[in-house]
């Protein structure tokens, strides 16, 4: 039976685990539809944000994170074991926003145009020396955000959408001390710019 | 090595960037957790590089949220058009059916060489799709309910004074302490005169109470908790339940249909996030019933399993398992107007020396009870017309007209537990039904037509809200017009309430309510503070919308703060008068709010809406209905 239960366990890491081992008349169509409109309920946001965070085009964004759930769809109609469905969402995701900057080439900007904070996105500070301080604070944010590596970034990202080490782990397709020694690289890059 | 030595190895090692960050993350393992907690403890320098990294993550986090502030928006917007591609996605699927999409280019190749072997295989397909399809007919939500309603009810329908015994064995997990807990629950129900008595292994006595209170909560039927009315009970309350029928094997090789429900929209501790109903393909009976509940500690899982599932004659019960729970006779609860009609009347001819053999069926008030628990479980005492009333007959009569044939299904499922009760007669039509009947009896009569003029379109309320939204910033008509309608809206829904108190309060005569049993007197008491409690809190919601507009020097609590001082209700005089006292003050609010708050017609522009009086009577209104939702 598929088990598409949250259980208290995968719950409290806010995973959610789909057994693909089913038999196959367990899989209607229109069960897997019902299914991975639930889970697109439940997770596009953070993936978006993510795809969003990578790329930085919003309409792109939107189109390769819709993607990544209807890959998921396809799968899961096919019998395919997804275990983890948020890391694997998250995967497809990550890949295709990677693909999709290879193919347009966008891998030179290391950072994209969405982490350009304007003046206008900030908070209305109370008087100009406050909109001051904000806006070094800022700076110095972009500036850290420029010495990340493409791995501290994607890490960083992943855990701020409230993915654990070993989903991020399974994301990147690399180990869970490389994610802890990634974030732990990440942290200290920022904290040198905003403390130094 | 001694204590002392122990504390400075420990504060002579000092965890690395990583070890902090992955014991912050929580993804340090147990014993590395403690030594990180402990060093902490005694490090200064740590515990700075601690706060030096919490307050980078927090201004990466505050960044990162600027810089992404657009995306709910997006996503909201993404909803709609993510349906129509998996639509499309779908379409694509079905014309490509699953056995040729996975297998298609290593079957292409061996088939098109072997005209032979296709031919027979796509005849075996055929016969074995054929074969699929007709053993895997897809059953619907509201099938799954209404026939496991049904076979509940044949299996009453079958016995005379039917009692439904039940042993469930209940399996409670929760996700933060202590393994699972288990409980044997033991039911055994009068369906005939609504009595009730339950047994538990007693270890875990307490795990069985939890559940029946949150059954309740959930307007599940604690009594019946493995029952088809009762899960439809709860679904009745979703407002946008998405349901997914699957059928499986069980270890003793009966097939089962599970309905799985999840609430969409937001839930609150204490309510039910997700259901599922099994019942057997077979004969549709039910045998087990999983929730999955929103709790303060985070989700709580409850497993009822049937063990045991009969349906036998009250005779064959032994005489005291309902001892403590005597059947109330029926004259002493009708009304004496009632008798004393009946007794005004000249006995039938034959009635000295024809006994009949099998008394007719009368109705009890505390079937009456359960009739209106059952009703006020599938929200039709709220506004629905449906009548509910003992007749000179002696039965229970069950009549009204809903809107549509799927609420008068839902109505009949809700109230499968009492209709194969030979007390109880059902007549439910929907409005189409009653409108044919009504044509096919007596002319139409013509449409009368009355003009209605219209000489203003203001309402009272409109300078003060024109004011509040244009200091906002908002797009004034537009918001008045919104708040304006959720302002009625509120009032509409607690004078929905108030009026299903008052009926409910009526329902029975005093002498009658006295008359009740102490369990069908608690389940009444229990629907009038229900309502109570659902009037409370629309006054309550109501109140913070209006405080900041008309009465912003006011405070919200203080009603709460005086009325917790008020004696609770313990007399049925009192509790009928205040019941009357709160229906006199809510339909005066409610006037209130409507001249306020609607178009008016004439050019009244006076209002009360914002005079201290009137809030005062708000605030007075909470006090009675939280007198009364504290009764006994």
């Amino acid at each position: 039976m598929a088990k598409f239960w949250l259980t208290p366990e995968s719950n409290e890491a806010g995973e959610l685990w789909l057994d693909g081992a089913q038999s196959l008349d367990m899989r209607s169509a229109s069960s897997m539809e019902q299914k991975t409109t639930e889970l697109f309920e439940l997770f596009y946001e953070p993936v978006y944000r993510y795809v969003r965070s990578l790329i930085g085009l919003q309409a792109e964004a939107e189109d390769l994170a819709q993607e990544a759930f209807l890959r998921l769809y396809t799968s899961l109609l096919d019998g395919q074991t997804i275990g983890n469905a948020r890391s694997w969402v998250f995967r497809v995701a990550h890949n295709l926003a990677i693909d999709h900057l290879r193919r347009a080439s966008h891998l030179k900007q290391a950072v994209p145009e969405v982490w350009h904070v304007s003046e206008e996105q900030l908070d209305a500070a109370p008087n100009a020396e406050q909109r001051l301080i904000e806006q070094e604070r800022h700076q110095r944010l972009r500036r850290a955000m420029m010495r990340l590596s493409p791995q501290e970034r994607y890490c960083l990202d992943l855990r701020a959408e409230g993915l654990s080490y070993r989903e991020i782990a399974e994301v990147l397709g690399v180990s869970v001390s490389s994610v802890n020694t990634f974030l732990s690289r990440g942290v200290k890059k920022i904290a040198g710019e905003l403390h130094e | 090595m001694n204590n002392r030595s122990k504390n400075w190895a420990r504060l002579s090692w000092h965890p690395s960037d990583e070890e902090l960050l992955a014991f912050l993350d929580g993804e340090s393992s147990a014993k590395q957790a403690s030594k990180t907690q402990k060093h902490l403890e005694g490090c200064w320098d740590c515990r700075a590089r601690r706060e030096r990294t919490e307050r980078s993550i927090s201004a990466f986090i505050n960044y990162r949220h600027t810089a992404l502030a657009d995306t709910t928006e997006a996503s909201s917007r993404a909803q709609g058009r993510f349906a129509d591609k998996l639509n499309r996605r779908a379409a694509e699927q079905t014309e490509q059916p699953q056995l040729f999409h996975r297998y298609g280019a290593q079957a292409r190749h061996f088939f098109l060489f072997r005209p032979a072997v296709l031919a027979t295989a796509v005849v075996l397909l055929a016969i074995g799709l054929g074969v699929r399809f007709s053993l895997d007919r897809q059953v619907s939500a509201s099938e799954l309910l209404r026939r496991a309603a049904q076979a509940e009810a044949d299996q009453l329908n079958h016995v005379s004074n039917p009692v439904v015994h039940r042993k469930f064995q209940v399996r409670r997990r929760s996700s933060v302490t202590v393994p699972e807990q288990v409980v044997n629950w033991e039911i055994w129900n009068d369906t005939k005169n609504s009595r009730v008595r339950q047994f538990f292994t007693d270890r875990n006595q307490s795990i069985a109470d939890e559940l029946a209170r949150v059954l309740q909560a959930n307007h599940m039927d604690a009594a019946r908790p493995l029952s088809a009315a009762s899960y439809q009970s709860w679904h009745n309350t979703l407002q946008h339940p998405r349901d997914e029928v699957t059928k499986s094997k069980l270890a003793d090789g009966n097939d089962v249909l599970t309905l799985r429900t999840i609430s969409a929209s937001t839930v609150n501790t204490g309510q039910i996030a997700e259901a599922a109903f099994v019942v057997r393909t077979s004969d549709w009976q039910p045998t087990e019933l999983r929730l999955n509940l929103a709790a303060e500690d985070g989700n709580r899982i409850y497993e009822l399993t049937a063990t045991l599932s009969e349906v036998v004659t009250l005779a064959q019960v032994e005489p005291a398992l309902f001892a403590s729970q005597p059947v109330v006779p029926p004259s002493p609860s009708r009304s004496p107007k009632e008798v004393a009609k009946k007794e005004t009347q000249p006995a039938p001819a034959l009635a000295s020396n024809a006994q009949p053999l099998n008394a007719p069926p009368v109705a009890s008030a505390d079937l009456e009870v359960e009739v209106l628990r059952l009703l006020n479980q599938a929200t039709a005492d709220l506004g629905e017309q449906i009548t509910v009333k003992r007749q000179s007959d002696g039965l229970l009569h069950i009549a009204g007209i809903v809107e549509t044939d799927k609420r008068k299904m839902e109505i009949l499922t809700a109230l499968s537990s009492i209709s194969g009760n030979p007390a109880v007669r059902i007549e439910l039509q929907t409005v189409a039904e009653a409108v044919a009947k009504q044509t096919s009896n007596k002319p139409t009569p013509t449409p009368s037509t009355r003009a209605v003029e219209i000489t203003s379109n203001t309402m009272a309320a409109e300078p003060e809200l024109r004011s509040y939204f244009a200091s906002k910033g908002k797009d004034t008509d537009e918001a008045i017009r919104e708040y304006a309608a959720r302002i009625v809206r509120l009032s509409n829904r607690a004078m929905d309430h108030l009026w299903a108190m008052k009926r409910l309060l009526n329902q029975f005569s005093p002498e009658e309510a006295r008359a009740l049993t102490p369990e069908a007197r608690s389940k009444w008491i229990g629907l009038i503070r229900s309502h109570c409690r659902s009037y409370q809190a629309e006054i309550e919601s109501m109140c913070r919308e209006l405080q900041p507009i008309f009465f912003p020097s006011q405070s919200l609590g203080q009603s709460l703060g005086m009325t917790s001082q008020v004696s609770p209700i313990t007399d049925a005089n009192e509790l009928t008068q205040t019941v009357n006292q709160l229906f006199e003050l809510g339909s005066s609010n409610d006037r209130v709010i409507r001249s306020a708050f609607t178009s008016s017609s004439g050019a009244v522009m006076t209002t009360v809406i914002k005079t201290p009086q009137f809030w005062q009577s708000l605030k007075n209104a909470e006090g009675l209905a939280s007198r009364i939702a504290r009764s006994q």
